[in-house]
């Protein structure tokens, strides 16, 4: 071959390094999961008073060790703590990964984005969060719904980066006031919303006249059609919980839960990907981080996780919804067995817990395995992007392709590797 | 009228007052503050104040804020660790018992008549997030404005004689680890069961709500006339810039080879479009049809718009002879000895062109092929031209030139006096007005927040934080400061690096090479250089390497870089190869830990440079500022920013990458850029320029599917959407209404260091925002009134953070953004008639349901009613329209306005403090109470009247 012997020649002359390509490989296996949800614990929840227990310490006599006691769960051999007691009985449709690691620890800010982004952050990259990666290559399961809903506070993390605003999400910081930006507002009665419409056609009208043949206006007249659509009565009639009944809210719990009830109304709804973000702070002042006092009400805030966990997994399961969902349990890290010297716990990235569920995975309750008081991995070590490469892969996308930031390959996980067992 | 005076020691005898018993000597009649400092110590008061960095008088006895200091460039500098503030005045008073009222949160005193009355102690600081949420204090008579938060309140009894009282207040400002702000001290007076007022020579406004911002807005706008006054004065570099531009326009000017023809943009538009008409090749010839295709989308990016090993499959001779392979690309009618063919098969494994993707079909292999038989001849491009589109109409063009100018729609009254007016000049008069008009600056400032990666963060700065270096941006703008003069301040970075000045650019938070990061957007915003790749790597389609970039760094820090294992690929990504992947197309040519010196990478884009634009001792960063700027690259590239701002397009695009991208008029491009250097870079006279030429104001037509890959003409302007900013500063405008969401900070009592919490005042504009930074998910952290404008920004495309240079939005139409228009919280507040919105005004005055419908057209989409507009509008607005307003009699109380607790970083994590965010949350949704004034019924028609023209998609679109 003429090329060959040419590019060679060239390489030996110049002497530059010919360096090899991004190509994949080997192929991964893929799953059969359609839709995902992230329930986010904002603050880093700690392994060792939920899903990873040790023996009990003793914040008073700063003894470390785990504030509760432990029970079994329907995965022998599985332990969690005795305020899951609901989640411990569907165990055997989720993995707590004990072995979760990473290297920030000091930041929130720096651990959300990690924790939602997969990867360090780099100099020149805005990176998207898993739910824009997920929306990107899959878009919405039904045409004509949001692919992506945060139900918490808009940040950046959970934004799209380098995608751009159509991997973007719908966001809502209360499930009774719906989608800002889609919802109407509950003060505007509804004869007035058709006398609105009727008078904005006809600007519309006027405007589509003055700016005929124009694909910019076209394109946001279309978007405007859309909106109006998305805010009628089809999509917002997906946020109306009360139309569920009385015994499943009651059992969901907490706003949290009916957060996650929501998440499964949308996903009947099609939308692919939605984020639960616990907010119920007010419950121990401090959320998820529990330094000092924020421990002696930690338990309110397991119990919410519990009610609403076990009864998402049932719920989904009722649906026929559970093997085609991927659940995941997210928190920026978790904390240490040792406790502060306000009683409370501080921050530990270097060993923590995350949860996947459902998503028709191979779950075994519980793996990876820490030390006497969950401060080091000992076992089977599961990195953030292997955490990333296995969700994606339940939902049918390949954890080794690329993403483009405009010409740029950048790989949709930073190098992870699923964890094959459950897949 | 306001002056800064060089204090007079006259006022003052010996070394400053130094015990409360010496009483200084006021002017009557005024109210003078005086600023000392710096001052390392916030315990105690100097015992030597010094003299008076700077003085001013005010109305009234209250603080907004300090005057800002420049350095001698006119650039923001800090005042240094703390200062003292002391306002001294002379009040008469009736004789009489009177209380006082004083208020503070830092160490102040107050002095009557040379008598201590109250002290107050040093500010608060530090103390983390757990403090406790209290309930607002309550204050001492009822509808008074409530302390700040931390603010102390001091009340004394005071009995006058009558006659005049000195009266000193003296407040310590910032200190260690502290940013330089009051909360909201003042000093106030009444008599018993009177509402307090702000002291002063003449009295002062009432200690309300409504009192204290009408007090706070005109002191502030006192003070930013000093602030110009200050800066004026300070700048010392006008001589050097005059003698700069005078070397620029002697050496830099190319002027044009071709005498004939008309030297005006309009002249070269047309000559090139007349040229295009002529050499257009046939768009239904073989080669153009089949082959030119397949050579876009995969070829000429590389051997095209570059040479990549030496070989232009757009030049003939080229293809006849080969690429540095030696080997003819094509032997015309031979398939065997036609290399190209030979590279586009899977055959050639490893080596198969193109080097990425798929490769090509079997089909386009086909038609290579055709072609080679055929020849293997190349035409010129189809070019498809239009016809130059008419000149719009007076109404358009005006509505256009002050979108693009100031970012607003033209108000009524301009609209009126534009149609009336006959001057054949008006509008090149209109032009001028404009650009003299401060929101100019405004409506500039979001482009250069993106392009220069402004991003400085509410809190703890994260990755690529900046300081707020927008308030340098901001002056530059507002002094219409020459452009090479702004480049220059911002690449020596002076002045305030957390206070707004061009300092702040020297930040990149978490950065480990921030000068990387800022060499990157120096080579983009003003060199057309993209950088991005090079971070890490030598990219393929740019020949810049990874060494240029950290040479560039280097010199920005004035000392060599080693470069660190994060700024590579890891070796693990060329791990493919060994298992038979394809040739990776990035290189590593910058070994991890090699030290890299500084020295100037771009020497193609400068010339010599002349005596006098280097000054004696430069240092590299001056340098750099002299090699970037005293180029004519430089102006070329700045002029083709300013083009596609209002144009739609570059002459050359992308603007920030030039790379392999010619311009589509290299003569018009030559004639803008010697225009700008003769102009002394002034940004308003080439505005100018472009906005009085007929193409600015020829109707709009359809910019290509793809700009980079097209031919442009501008027989129009291309059409544009409006910005983000626009789109929120135009929706406040047309109704009149301004914002007033308090002060855009997580540290309401300015507890905490300024390198770590930031301040961002009250906002009035849309570039004043900043992301809401609530990365910790926390409900206590949310700033609803904020989030209900930011909500907006985000859907139109602004970027709540600019972690890396952008000039180009990503933009697209989603349903978003018509969405959180109408559905929205701001939205909801605009449509509002409350009481006092302008509109409800209009509302109240119009004659009849006709007129008020032709007014609202004209304010929110500056035309008239069409027939269908005005039948729905005019009869909606006509029922009810003789009963439409409340009679005296009738009108309702003012309800009291709802106060929640003060959340803040300080008590964030007391439980009760989710629950206060919650509550205002729900308060922000529900607005402001509607109007009394207006019945319901048909104030509610009305409100749906201005929602639907809010929400027309004219609103967002450039004219």
């Amino acid at each position: 071959m003429k090329r060959r012997q040419f590019l060679q020649s060239s390489a030996a002359i110049t002497g530059s390094m010919i360096v090899p390509g991004v190509a994949r490989a080997n192929s991964v296996e893929l799953g059969k999961a359609e839709h995902c949800v992230m329930l986010w614990l904002g603050g880093g929840m700690a392994q060792i008073d939920t899903f990873d227990p040790k023996e009990m310490g003793d914040a008073a006599a700063k003894k470390a060790g785990s504030y509760y006691s432990s029970i079994e769960t329907a995965v022998p051999g599985v332990r969690v703590c005795e305020h899951l007691a609901q989640t411990a009985g569907v165990m055997e449709h989720l993995t707590a990964v004990r072995s979760l690691n990473h290297d920030v620890v000091d930041e929130h800010a720096a651990a959300t984005n990690r924790m939602h982004t997969g990867r360090p952050t780099s100099g020149t990259v805005t990176y998207p969060s898993l739910g824009s990666i997920v929306a990107h290559k899959r878009g919405a399961v039904q045409e004509g719904v949001p692919a992506y809903v945060v139900l918490g506070y808009p940040n950046i993390v959970r934004g799209p980066g380098f995608l751009g605003p159509e991997a973007g999400f719908v966001y809502s910081t209360d499930i009774e006031s719906g989608p800002a930006g889609l919802a109407r507002p509950d003060w505007l009665a509804s004869s007035r919303v058709s006398r609105r419409e009727e008078l904005l056609n006809t600007v519309r009208e006027s405007g589509a006249t003055r700016y005929s043949g124009d694909r910019k206006f076209q394109e946001y007249d279309a978007a405007l059609r859309e909106s109006m659509r998305l805010s009628g009565p089809d999509f917002m009639e997906v946020f109306n919980l009360s139309s569920e009944p009385g015994r499943l809210r009651e059992s969901y719990g907490s706003e949290f839960g009916q957060r996650c009830l929501l998440a499964r109304r949308l996903f009947q709804a099609g939308v692919r990907f939605v984020e639960v973000s616990y907010s119920d702070n007010f419950k121990n002042g401090t959320g998820w981080d529990t330094h000092n006092q924020g421990q002696l009400n930690q338990h309110l805030l397991i119990q919410d996780l519990d009610a609403a966990l076990a009864t998402l997994v049932k719920d989904l399961k009722a649906h026929d919804l559970l093997d085609k969902t991927v659940i995941l349990v997210n928190s920026e890290f978790g904390r240490p067995g040792k406790f502060d010297s306000g009683g409370g716990r501080g921050h530990q990235s270097k060993c923590f817990t995350g949860v996947i569920g459902g998503g028709g995975l191979k779950h075994t309750g519980a793996r990876g395995v820490s030390d006497e008081i969950s401060n080091e991995i000992l076992e089977d070590s599961v990195s953030v992007p292997d955490f990333f490469a296995t969700a994606l892969a339940a939902l049918q996308i390949d954890p080794g392709e690329n993403l483009y930031d405009g010409d740029r390959p950048v790989p949709i996980t930073d190098l992870g590797k699923p964890i094959s067992a459950l897949l | 009228m306001l002056r800064i005076f060089v204090f007079a020691p006259i006022l003052f005898f010996g070394t400053g007052l130094t015990c409360a018993d010496e009483i200084p000597k006021s002017v009557p009649g005024v109210l003078e503050m005086h600023l000392y400092g710096p001052f390392k110590d916030d315990k105690t008061f100097p015992t030597d104040p010094g003299e008076p960095l700077i003085s001013w008088r005010q109305e009234s006895l209250g603080f907004v804020r300090l005057p800002n200091r420049y350095d001698d460039w006119g650039v923001r500098d800090d005042w240094g660790t703390g200062v003292m503030v002391r306002a001294l005045t002379e009040v008469t008073l009736e004789p009489g018992d009177y209380e006082i009222l004083s208020r503070s949160r830092s160490l102040s005193r107050l002095i009557i008549d040379g008598e201590t009355l109250v002290n107050f102690g040093k500010q608060k600081r530090g103390g983390g997030a757990h403090n406790k949420v209290v309930p607002i204090a309550e204050v001492p008579r009822e509808g008074m404005r409530p302390p700040a938060m931390d603010d102390v309140e001091k009340l004394v009894k005071f009995n006058s004689e009558g006659g005049n009282h000195t009266v000193v207040f003296d407040v310590i400002v910032g200190g260690p680890k502290l940013r330089l702000e009051f909360g909201e001290a003042c000093v106030a007076i009444a008599k018993e069961g009177e509402m307090f007022r702000l002291m002063g020579p003449d009295g002062g406004p009432e200690l309300t709500d409504e009192g204290w911002l009408r007090f706070v807005a005109k002191t502030e706008e006192k003070l930013t006339a000093i602030d110009v006054e200050s800066r004026t004065t300070a700048d010392r570099q006008v001589g050097y810039w005059d003698k700069r531009h005078a070397l620029a326009a002697k050496h830099l000017v190319a002027g044009s080879g071709d005498k004939s023809g008309d030297k005006s943009i309009d002249g070269l538009v047309t000559k090139r479009i007349e040229r295009a008409r002529k050499e257009s090749g046939d768009p239904d010839s073989f080669f153009n049809r089949e082959v030119r295709p397949i050579f876009s989308e995969h070829c000429y990016r590389c051997h095209g718009e570059k040479e990549k090993g030496d070989l232009n499959l757009q030049v003939q001779k080229n293809i006849l002879a080969g690429g540095e392979s030696g080997f003819p690309s094509v032997v015309p009618g031979n398939l065997h000895e036609s290399f190209l063919l030979e590279v586009v098969t899977p055959d050639a494994g490893p080596d198969q062109m193109p080097p990425k993707g798929e490769g090509l079909t079997s089909e386009e292999i086909e038609v290579l092929k055709r072609w080679v038989k055929a020849g293997g001849g190349i035409e010129a491009p189809p070019l498809d031209v239009a016809d130059v589109s008419p000149q719009v109409d007076d109404l358009t063009f005006l509505r256009r030139v002050w979108i693009d100018t100031l970012g607003v729609a033209p108000p009524i009254g301009e609209v009126r006096r534009f149609e009336s007016s006959h001057s054949p000049e008006k509008k090149e008069e209109m032009i001028d007005q404009l650009l003299e008009n401060d929101r100019w600056a405004d409506n500039w400032m979001g482009y250069w927040q993106d392009v220069l990666a402004e991003n400085p963060n509410l809190l703890k700065p994260n990755l690529n934080n900046t300081g707020p270096f927008r308030y340098w941006i901001h002056e530059a703008l507002l002094d219409n400061k020459a452009m090479d003069r702004f480049a220059t301040e911002l690449i020596t970075m002076r002045g305030s690096t957390w206070g707004g000045g061009a300092s702040g650019f020297s930040i990149a938070s978490q950065n480990d090479v921030p000068m990387a990061a800022k060499a990157h957007i120096i080579g983009t915003a003003f060199l057309g250089v993209d950088m991005k790749c090079a971070r890490c790597h030598d990219a393929p389609y740019h020949e810049t390497t990874q060494e240029n970039l950290f040479q560039m760094a280097a010199m920005l820090k004035k000392e060599e870089i080693k470069v660190p294992a994060t700024s590579s690929v890891p070796a693990t990504f060329f791990d493919h190869v060994k298992e038979g992947g394809r040739e990776s197309l990035i290189q590593v040519t910058l070994d991890i830990g090699s030290k890299v010196k500084p020295v100037w990478p771009f020497d193609e884009f400068c010339i010599e440079k002349p005596d006098g634009v280097l000054r004696k001792g430069a240092n590299p960063r001056e340098h750099i500022a002299a090699e970037v700027t005293f180029s004519r690259r430089f102006a070329e590239v700045l002029v083709n920013r300013v083009w596609k701002r209002f144009m739609g397009a570059g002459l050359v695009e992308p603007v920030d990458d030039w790379e392999g991208h010619a311009p589509s008029d290299p003569e018009l491009l030559r004639f803008l850029a010697d225009e700008f250097i003769r102009g002394g870079y002034d940004l308003k006279h080439l505005s100018k320029l472009i906005l009085t030429s007929r193409v600015y104001q020829r109707e709009a037509i359809n910019p290509p599917a793809k700009l980079t890959d097209s031919e442009r003409f501008f027989e129009g302007p291309y059409r544009r959407r409006m910005s983000a900013e626009q789109v929120v500063d135009n929706a406040w405008h047309v109704v009149g209404r301004e914002m007033n969401l308090g002060s855009l900070t997580m540290d309401i009592e300015g507890r905490l260091a300024p390198d770590k919490f930031l301040n961002f005042g009250c906002p009035k504009r849309a570039w004043e925002f900043t992301t809401m930074a609530n990365e910790r998910d926390r409900p206590s952290l949310a700033m609803p009134k904020f989030q209900a404008i930011v909500d907006v920004l985000l859907a139109f495309g602004w970027r709540n953070s600019r972690q890396e240079p952008t000039t180009v939005r990503m933009e697209e139409p989603n349903p978003l953004q018509p969405g959180v228009l109408a559905n929205g919280v701001m939205g909801g507040w605009l449509t509002r008639l409350t009481d006092d919105s302008e509109l409800t005004q209009l509302c109240l005055d119009a004659k009849s349901a006709k007129s008020l419908t032709d007014e609202l057209f004209l304010r929110f989409l500056t035309r008239q009613p069409t027939g269908p507009e005005r039948e729905k509008f005019e009869s909606l607005l006509a029922d009810g329209f003789e009963t439409r307003v409340v009679p005296e009699s009738e009108i309702a109380p003012v309800e009291n306005r709802e106060r929640t607790p003060y959340v803040s970083w300080s008590n964030h994590l007391h439980g009760e403090a989710n629950l206060i965010k919650q509550r205002q949350e729900e308060l922000a949704r529900r607005g402001p109470a509607p109007t009394r004034f207006l019945r319901n019924h048909w104030r509610e028609q009305a409100e749906d009247v201005l929602w639907a023209l809010m929400n027309s998609p004219e609103m967002t679109m450039v004219p």
